[in-house]
Formats: structure tokens, sequence, C-alpha cells
């Protein structure tokens, strides 16, 4: 039995428990859990974690102190002194966070009492590389001493009897929680510029004993878990559980009961970030609105399920009511506790992710009759516009990289995140490729990430660890638009001489039009292995490359494409080397750029390039063409424009639509092979005999025509396709936020399903996961997510 | 004769700034409110601050869509010095060939949003047609 005393506290009365909040006599809204941070107790190893001190004497500005007992903080003019500390969060991972506070251990005080402010690191850094010059290895900060918000997130004073310091940190935690990479706090004397030094020691997570080491205390309401929808005829029921609390063992404690869910629906769009009930305010009224959203289920922790039909929601008026069979609904489930605190962040938080319910449980699904098998799986939020493909380890987890540096790990089956994303270095485009621990030579299930900071790094997918970085160019501009390649060592043969895998990425640098590099780095170390960087000339300048390049194991090959300084003079495809990065051949066809990767078939007999269009106002209209390309072949590849010349054995045009958009999809394993790609409006399927080296048109089919003949502000767009060959169909992602299914046999569009209806809800390239049969895809909109789509649908 | 009269304090001045955008390439950087998808290469928003407080600073640069949402988030700290005017010019570069702004046509009136330790912010909206 519940029993609500007042605003602040509550008694929960049970048969064998009784809780009671009331904090130092003041009003607390209170929290459900609460859990202590701390590397050492309660089995936490803060995986993640990192912890420094920076020296602004002239003198050891370049030295570390990464593994450092102690973290000091000075003020002295000329010599100031600086801690960095960052947390592994991953033990709460799903959460609205209510409070948190920083506690630093006192190992020796400051002679005079003095004000220390922990401010918001703005910059990637390096526990093993920091320095109060440099952040990472030999990348300098923005400004030396650290990049941090100039806005001081929290103070506080140590004096001459202190034993600890604390920082109220909520809103830093909060703003992290929705979407901010976590770079951890910068703690530095408000007053830099004494005469005499005002030094004070903390512990570090060094210390010997771990109850000194730095600690960060949260309190949170998690989310729902193991949320579902089932789609039934005008119906839709969903199912959730209670989260777990963090048990005492792991340091948790709690100090509110759950009291149960709140849910709100929308019609065909996401409820919004900014919808969400007020903390300290009771459950809204049913068939309320609440922001975007209205309040179909206000229940107990008794309910468990609700299924939304004309029995259990009569609310009344335009949109509401039972589900209709055909519309797409989309709900948000908040827990919400004793004191009626729920699982969001507050609004008000910075901008740019100003607060809301960004991770806050949700769900969607569209009624059907009987039969149906439509199902919008899962979607959560990822914060900003997500340019890469989702990567995936099929079954089991789905990586998604975002525009705002973060790294999200998503359960495949729920959705819900593994542990709170990483927070790297730079926006990340290219899809990260996931490679499993049996078959990695790192022996660990790990991705390789290409970032726009100049930075690849590896990532042990399992924990979020990550386990080596490096800019492999040493350069502040050549950053990484494509995804990275990965040539396994136990899938190649002997011709294959490296000790490791091989990660070979390539650089998008628009400041040289004949500079770029390709480079291949040690799986397991990150350690350079070779670089071939372009220079001018016919055959060797290397224009910005936009994609990722691809793995030939059987000719040996790596093949990149590029763009050609936008015309002629330039190659735009290359066959490098592996095993010293030495160019084979280059070449340019087409005399146009190219952004699409190429793609082999299965007998390693045909190359498949797609190259883009160009349309007006250039001079010259160039169509996007499909090519066939002989990966054997070992000459130059010669201008053509276009003709089939060299290694260049057929090409395909099917009308101007602009560029070829992301990789041609090779479907058959035998010849004659069938190909599917897509351009701007249009999926095109065209079969390539290799004995007569001829193309053949099966089908074209413009999408954003009857019956579908809508797009957003009227410019129309493709993602990359995808081909379930088991189900015989092809999946492509649009700029009016629907899902197309097309038959892999005819072209027939066979459905459409909702993404995100909310302009401009650009859908991205797809990714196919067979085992679970479903496709992750991720949208551009202002509440931008990533979603699971059971296919067909 | 009397105390000399004490002047008043002077008054920090508001932070400001401006900001402008060009087309970043290898030759050059081609000012303009307006660009085509076909030639665009890199757009470089070029902030000019002044009256900045001695410190640091992270400015952050927000590339909104066409439809309000947010695409891309950089930043960048710098310090400013004791005794400095505040003035400081920052550029940022935002990848547009070959990147899903392209590939998509993601076309319209995007945004540029600049702000400084999340405290103030100048906005400047950047055609892009196809």
């Amino acid at each position: 039995m519940l029993i609500r005393v007042s605003r602040c506290v509550a008694i929960q009365v049970g048969a064998l428990a009784a809780t009671f909040v009331l904090l130092g006599g003041t009003c607390s809204l209170g929290a459900r859990e609460q859990v202590v941070i701390q590397k050492g107790t309660s089995g936490n190893t803060q995986l993640r974690a990192a912890d420094s001190w920076i020296d602004g004497t002239l003198a050891n500005q370049g030295t570390n102190h990464g593994a450092a007992t102690t973290l000091q903080v000075q003020s002295l003019t000329g010599q100031a002194q600086r801690t960095l500390v960052m947390f592994d969060l991953s033990i709460v991972p799903n959460a609205g966070i209510k409070s948190a506070t920083l506690t630093l251990n006192v190992v020796s005080p400051p002679l005079l009492t003095r004000t220390y402010s922990a401010n918001l690191v703005t910059s990637f850094w390096n526990e093993p590389d920091v320095t109060w010059s440099s952040r990472v290895a030999t990348t300098p900060w923005g400004a030396a001493g650290g990049d941090f918000d100039g806005t001081v997130a929290s103070n506080a004073n140590v004096g001459l009897l202190s034993t600890t310091v604390t920082w109220t940190v909520t809103k830093a935690l909060q703003t992290w929680y929705n979407g901010t990479p976590n770079y951890g706090f910068l703690i530095k004397d408000n007053t830099e510029t004494s005469l005499a030094a005002q030094t004070t020691k903390f512990s570090s997570k060094e210390d010997a004993t771990p109850a000194n080491r730095p600690t960060l205390t949260l309190t949170f309401l998690q989310n729902v878990a193991n949320l579902t929808t089932v789609p039934g005829n005008n119906a839709i029921t969903l199912n959730w559980a209670y989260p777990t609390p963090i048990p005492a063992a792991q340091g948790g404690s709690i100090l509110e009961n759950y009291a149960g869910v709140v849910i709100l629906r929308r019609t065909t769009a996401p409820v919004d970030k900014a919808s969400f009930p007020a903390d300290g305010a009771a459950p809204p009224a049913l068939c309320s609105t609440v922001g975007t959203g209205e309040v179909v289920f206000v229940g107990t922790t008794a309910n468990t399920s609700f299924t939304d039909n004309s029995t259990n929601n009569t609310c009344v008026g335009a949109g509401k009511g039972a589900p209709a069979n055909g519309t797409m609904y989309f709900y948000k489930v908040f827990t919400y506790d004793t004191a009626n605190n729920y699982s969001s962040n507050p609004a008000g938080l910075p901008a740019p992710r100003d607060g809301g319910s960004a991770f806050t449980a949700e769900a969607g699904a569209m009624p059907n009759p009987p039969g149906s098998t439509e199902a919008l799986l899962w979607l959560t939020a990822t914060h900003s516009a997500v340019q890469a493909a989702p990567g995936i380890e099929p079954g089991s987890q789905v990586d998604v990289g975002t525009d705002t540096n973060l790294f999200f790990a998503l359960d495949s089956t729920t959705g819900q995140h593994l542990y709170p994303p990483v927070s790297l270095g730079g926006i990340i485009t290219g899809r990260p490729p996931i490679l499993d621990a049996t078959i990695s030579s790192i022996g660990k299930q790990v991705a390789y990430v290409a970032a726009r900071d100049n930075y690849v790094y590896a990532i042990d997918t399992t924990t979020g660890a990550i386990l080596w970085l490096i800019d492999p160019n040493g350069s502040t501009t050549n950053l990484f638009q494509g995804g990275a390649a990965v040539q396994l060592k136990s899938l190649s043969g002997a011709a294959y001489t490296l000790a490791n895998d091989l990660v070979v990425v390539g650089t998008r640098n628009g400041a040289t039009n004949s500079a770029n590099s390709v480079i291949g780095l040690d799986g397991n170390a990150g350690t350079v292995q070779w670089t071939y960087t372009g220079t001018p000339g016919a055959t060797t300048a290397l224009d910005i490359i936009s994609s990722t390049p691809t793995i030939d194991y059987v000719n040996n090959s790596i093949w990149v494409t590029s763009h050609a300084n936008g015309g002629a003079s330039q190659p735009n495809l290359w066959r490098i080397n592996p095993l010293n990065g030495a160019v084979i051949f280059s070449g340019n066809f087409n005399g146009i750029d190219i952004d699409s990767s190429p793609t082999l078939t299965f007998n390693a007999d045909v190359l498949f390039v797609g190259t883009n269009g160009v349309t007006a106002p250039l001079a010259s209209v160039i169509d996007g063409e499909l090519f066939a390309i002989n990966p054997k072949a070992s000459s130059v590849v010669p201008v053509v424009s276009p003709a089939v010349q060299g290694a260049v054995v057929a090409f395909y045009d099917d009308g101007n639509d602009g560029s070829v958009v992301g990789f041609p999809f090779v479907t058959t394993t035998v010849p004659p092979y069938t190909v599917i790609y897509t351009t701007n409006t249009k999926v095109h399927a065209v079969s390539f005999n290799p004995t007569t080296n001829a193309f053949t048109r099966l089908w074209t089919t413009t999408i954003f025509a009857a019956p579908f003949p809508t797009c957003n502000a009227g410019v129309c767009s493709l993602s990359a396709p995808v081909v379930a060959t088991s189900l015989n169909m092809v999946y492509a992602g649009g700029s009016d936020g629907f899902l197309y299914e097309l038959n892999l046999s005819t072209g027939a569009l066979v459905k459409k399903a909702v993404v995100d209806t909310n302009y401009p809800a650009v859908v991205g390239d797809p990714a196919l996961d067979v085992t679970n049969q479903r496709v992750y895809v991720s949208t551009t909109t202002n509440d931008q997510r990533s979603y699971a789509i059971a296919i067909p649908f | 004769m009397g105390p000399a009269p004490q002047m008043p304090a002077p008054q920090p001045q508001p932070v400001q700034a401006s900001v402008s955008v060009c087309n970043r390439t290898p030759s050059g950087c081609a000012s303009g409110a307006s660009f085509s998808l076909g030639t665009l290469r890199d757009l470089a928003v070029n902030a000019d601050w002044s009256h900045v407080p001695a410190g640091t600073h992270t400015q952050t640069t927000e590339i909104l869509e066409p439809g309000g949402g947010l695409f891309e988030v950089k930043s960048q700290a710098f310090a400013i010095a004791d005794n400095s005017d505040g003035a400081v010019q920052t550029e940022e570069i935002v990848p547009v060939s070959g990147t899903m702004i392209t590939q998509r046509r993601i076309t319209g009136a995007w945004k540029v949003r600049v702000s400084l330790d999340t405290t103030m912010s100048v906005t400047q909206t950047v055609q892009l047609d196809p």
C-alpha cells in the first residue's frame, strides 16, 4: 500500500519494507535508485574511466600523469595544475538522471581556502597521452591546459581541514545522457595566479585504497526493460518489464520505489523529446495531452502490459481512441516513482541537446488485420543525424555512429543501450565493421571506427572500451568520411603475409585534390603498416575518398574509389597491394567523381563500380552509370567517357537519374550476376554475364511515383539498397520517411513502411540482419532515432 | 585639493560575433549565401568574435537541416589572454561533397548556429541548391 504524506515525502508500507524519504529536513523529490560509482568498490572495474592531472609549468607541459596515484590542482602564476576525471557510466545505461555529485578525496589540502570549478571537457582526451599541451598523442588541445566549456558546471571550496570535496554535477550528467559526448570534468582553481603555490592533491583511481578513489553518485530512474509491441486488429499490445535495480553489491540502493508507468501515444511520428511529464507532478490524466503525446495509460507496478484498443482506450477526438488499422502509432513509456519522478531528463539543459525524454523507452506499431506481418520492432534516440549505416553483429548487436561523435551499441532484440554511448573525438559517417572474436586476429569482438577527427578507433563492442586509437597521418585535416575495411587474416590465403588483420581507410582531405591517402593499419596494435599518399599526376593524384574500400581476397587487392578532381585528369579507381600499399593500377573512367563503394562478386571475377552523376548548372550532364571491371587486370584503366577498354569490360546506363548511391548489391553467387543499385529516384536490377561481358536490364522501378508519389520538398533521393535474397525482397530508404520494399524478381513495389514522417526524414542506408530477419535504419529528423523493422513488411 | 574623483570601473562589453560562410576548395574560399551542391566542396564557417573575456572558451558549431533537425555538431576551444581585446577568429570546416548532403540531395535553407560556452549564439542561413 502506498501512502502519500506530502509532495516530498512518501512512505511505502509493505510486508517487509518501509521507506521514508526526507532529506535534511527540506523538500526533496528523491529518486528511485542511487548508485555510487567508484573503481574497485562493489566490483566496479571502471573499464572506460580515466583520470590525470596536467601541469602548466613550462618545463612540464609535455609530461603525462595518467598513471599517478594522485590528481593535482594548483594555483601559482605560470605553474597552474589542473585535474581531468572521467567516469564509466556503464552500470546505468538506460535512465533519466535526477541528481549527480562528484567527490574527490583530499590527500593534501591547500594552505588557504580555495574555490575549485568543475568544467565540462569539450574534446576527446586519452589518459596515457594527455598533457597540458596535448589531449591525444601529438594532437594538441585547442587551448593549452585543456578544452572546456567556459561556463562553470559547479564550484566547491577546499580548505586546510577538507578531507573530501564534492561538486554537484547533475546538469552535466543529464546533458551526457541526452547525447552530449562525455569527456569528463576538468577541475581547476578559479584563480590560478597565486604568488605562493596553493596546491591540493586528490586520490586518483590508481590510489591503493579503493574507498579513496574518485566517486560519482547518481540518482536516477531506469527505463522499462524489454519493451515490445504486438499489433493486432485495431489494437496494439505493449509489454514491458520493470528494470532490475542496481544491487547493493554493485553500489546500488533504493531510495524510492517504482509506482508504475505513464504511456504517451502519437500518430505517424514518434512522440518528440520535449514531451514528458514534469517531475513532482502527479501522473497526467488519461486522454490529456503532454507535448505531442496523448496519455493513453497510467498504470501501477502490477501492470506489465497494456492493450491499446477500443476497450481500454476511450479517449474521444480526432486521432484519439482505439488505433486504426493501417496507421502507425508511436509510444513513449515512462517509469515513475512514489515521489512522481519520471524516467526523463528535465527541460532547460544547455543547447543543443536541451533536455527532454530522449532516453525514455519508445515503441511503435501499426495495427493490422490478422495475417499482416508489418512491425516496427524498436526505436531508440541517437540525438543527431546519422550518416553511417548501422554496423551489425547479426542476432545480437547493432552499432550506430552519429554526427555528434557518439558510438551507440544497441541490443538488436530490444534496442536498449548495452552501455552508454562511447564518446569519440569526431563525427562518424562510415559504417563501422564489427568482427566477431572468433575471426578477428585481436581475439575480441571489435569495431573499427574511422571518424572525422582524423582518428581511427578500435572498440571492444562487448564493453565499449577503446582498445587503440591512432591519427595515422598526423594531420588535422585528413578526416575520414567512408568506413574502414578489414582484411581478416583468418580468411586470407597464404599470399597474405601480414601478422594480423589489416584495417584500411581512405582520407577525405578537402584541402587537397591530389594528396589524399589510403592507409593500412595493424588491426591488433593500431600501428601504420603502410600509407599511399597521392602526388600530382595522371595516375598518381588522389582526390578525396568518400567511400569504404573493398577487400579482394582472391586477387589480393584493395579497391578504392575516389573523386577525380571533377574530371578525367585524375584516377577515380585504385587497385592497391594490401601487403605494402603499392598501387597496382589506377585509372579514370567516365571522367567523373565516384562516391559509391565498389562491390565484388562472390567469385571475385567481376568488380562493379557505380559512378556519380553530374547535372546542371555544370556545362555537361553525365549520368551515374554502373561499370563492370575485370579485377584481375594489371594494367592502367584508360580514360574513357564512357567506353569499354582495358579493365573496363562493360557499362550500363539507365537514364539520367543522378549518382549511383552507396554501393551496388550483387545478389547471386554464380553468373550471370544480378546487381541491384539505386540512383536518385530509381531502383535498378541488371544482369551481367561475364562470358559475354554484357549487361541486360531486368527491371527499373521509380520510387516516389504512383502508388507512392510523394517526397519531401520535391527533393527525392534513395539510400543504397539491401537485398534479402531468402525473402526475394529489396529494401531502400527514401527521403520521405519511408522504407520501401520491392520484389527482387519483378521490381514491383510491395509496400512501404513508416519510419518517421517528420520532415525531412531522410532514411539512411539500411543494414540487413538475416539472423533476426529485420533491417535497421536511421533518420535525420528533429528527433533522430534508429529503428528496427521486421521483414517482410 | 581633495581626493581625485574615482573613475567608475569599465563595464565589460557584451560578447559579439558575426558569422560568414564560404566554399572552401584547395584554391580558396568563395563567399556566398547560397551554393550549388554540384560545386560546394567544404563549407567553411567563419566566426569573428569580439569582447570575449579572458580564459578558455569553447565554440560550438551546429549545422541544422532545412527542417530544423540537428545534423552535425562540432566544437573547438580557444584561449583569450589577459589584457587582450577579446577578439578571435575561428574557422570550422563542414565537408559537403561526397557526404550524405550531396548523395541524398538534402537541399534547402540550412542553418549554421555558432555559440560560445552554450551561453550566446549567432545563426546564419545557408541556402543549398540542387
